[in-house]
């Protein structure tokens, strides 16, 4: 029934645009080029740069980038925010600095999402010029990965000079080991164990009391309703945590070519931030 | 056996009230507060870039006195709406005042597109990193006041379907849980009008405010 209505979900999620939704596929790196324009040297590079940045930042700044060979009918805008969101790009922290550097090379369009907690270190004015500048003149010779990797360096460094300076320990965040149960799932548990006893206990007490057989009824039938639901709670949330896990799985594995091919293997996905809120700037080249 | 009966009536109020959805409803309209709130800070970052950017234009040899004119006044109208002092309940905008500054901000129709198409006419404004930078912060805002727009239409949705929806529409009307204007973007507003066609930007009258979606 749960993986009825999620495909169901799916589906019916598809079917519609939505700006908190990625049209593409999930990310393998920091450096996602669905294009091919980018040389494996120079990808490698920005992705050691990127998570270096991540790294040796507090909070962690993330920035991500996406190249496309076009976004359809959609303005880039609108295509990039929904990619930037969908991904979580940026730390679930409350405050989460990020980017996203995204293009469409056959539209020949470009555009930089900056996140709301990175507004005040990249505001609109100098991302579009810093892309003016770094990125459009390399890019009308061709040369996109030199546009890309000039363009991110220049970010970094506007970063690290607006006061985001180096921290000395990094502070990855551990991953949850894949196939346990996750520390929320459990505390879900106990609190449904916490009122099943307590309902039992609600109960037995009332059956102590003498009650007349339909109100014990009545009450018994409340009683166990509850207890159903919780029931079905915990197989959901240990369903879910099963799907999860799966899921989180099958994509670190599918990432590991990609991790072997710069050296860092430890892949695990954006933060879970995703909180856009339409700045940045772009144009065309 | 008062104390019995106040003792139920607070029970009955209780599971009354939640059973109701007054819990929901609640939680839904704070995000509409929220997210509107968003949509009004945007709204006053546009208002506070514009002459900025019509000044850099200026400088940069521009002359399209009948555009800065229209952005002018849509500016002053937009003020005037969102500074207007909250007259719905906890000192919030009313749904009316909201619609009044969604009317507002329609018209400025296209005369941002314009704005932010000025180069095309103007070549050597290109060359003026001063007025790009401006016009990327312009397009920047328009952006985000498109992106939160679009994410408070999507609260006032989920608001406004359960605060008609059966039984929620009682504790609603009871309460005073009013049904929320969407803020639906005007056709156009944000293409760019056609280049060298003055009658692109001429608008008949001020756009006459959206109607609620019933």
């Amino acid at each position: 029934m749960v993986v009825l209505l999620s495909a169901f979900h799916i589906l019916s999620q598809d079917a519609e645009w939505s700006i908190n939704r990625s049209p593409l596929p999930e990310p393998t790196g920091f450096v996602n080029d669905f294009a091919g324009v980018i040389d494996a040297g120079t990808k490698a590079a920005v992705e050691a740069k990127l998570k270096e940045l991540k790294e040796t930042t507090n909070p962690s700044v993330e920035i991500a980038v996406a190249v496309v060979k076009t976004t359809g009918d959609r303005p880039i805008f609108d295509y990039s925010l929904a990619v930037a969101r969908g991904w979580k790009i940026g730390s679930k922290e409350d405050d989460n600095p990020s980017a996203l550097l995204f293009v469409a090379i056959d539209d020949r369009k470009y555009f930089t999402q900056v996140s709301k907690d990175l507004e005040d270190e990249l505001p609109d004015g100098t991302v579009g010029g810093l892309q003016r500048q770094y990125l459009v003149p390399e890019f009308r010779k061709g040369n996109y990965g030199k546009g890309i990797s000039d363009t991110i360096d220049a970010y970094i460094t506007t970063i690290r000079n607006k006061g985001n300076a180096p921290v000395a320990k990094p502070t990855p965040t551990p991953r949850p080991v894949s196939g346990g149960i996750s520390t929320g799932a459990l505390f879900g548990i106990f609190c449904c164990a916490m009122i099943i006893i307590i309902v039992g206990l609600a109960i037995l007490s009332s059956r102590k009391g003498g009650r007349s057989a339909s109100d014990r009824d009545r009450w018994g039938g409340g009683g166990f309703g509850g207890g159903g639901d919780a029931g079905s709670n915990i197989t959901s949330a240990v369903i879910g945590g099963i799907i999860g896990s799966a899921l989180s799985g099958g994509s670190s594995s599918s990432s590991s070519d990609w991790g072997s091919s710069s050296g860092g293997s430890d892949w695990g996905g954006f933060g879970g931030g995703g909180d856009f809120g339409g700045g940045g700037a772009g144009g065309d080249w | 056996m008062k104390r019995a009966i106040l003792l139920a009536i607070v029970l009955f109020a209780g599971v009354f009230l939640s059973g109701c959805s007054y819990n929901d409803l609640n939680a839904k309209n704070q995000n509409v507060k929220a997210k509107w709130s968003n949509v009004e800070s945007a709204l006053q970052r546009r208002a506070d870039l514009i002459p900025n950017l019509v000044e850099t234009a200026k400088m940069a040899g521009v002359q399209e006195q009948e555009v800065f004119g229209q952005i002018a006044d849509a500016r002053s109208r937009l003020l005037t709406a969102s500074q207007a002092s909250p007259t719905g309940a906890d000192g919030d905008k009313s749904p009316e005042q909201k619609q009044e500054i969604i009317a507002a901000n329609n018209s400025f129709g296209g005369t941002i597109g314009r704005l932010l198409s000025l180069q095309e006419t103007y070549p050597q404004l290109r060359s003026s990193e001063a007025f790009m930078k401006v016009q990327d912060e312009l397009s920047g805002t328009e952006n985000r006041i498109n992106t939160t727009r679009l994410d408070y239409s999507d609260a006032v949705k989920d608001y406004n379907t359960l605060r008609n929806s059966f039984p929620a529409v009682l504790t609603a009307s009871l309460l005073g849980f009013k049904e929320q204007p969407y803020f639906e973007a005007e056709p156009g507003a944000r293409s760019v009008p056609t280049v060298g066609d003055a009658n692109s930007l001429r608008r008949p009258a001020p756009a006459a405010p959206a109607p609620a979606n019933k």
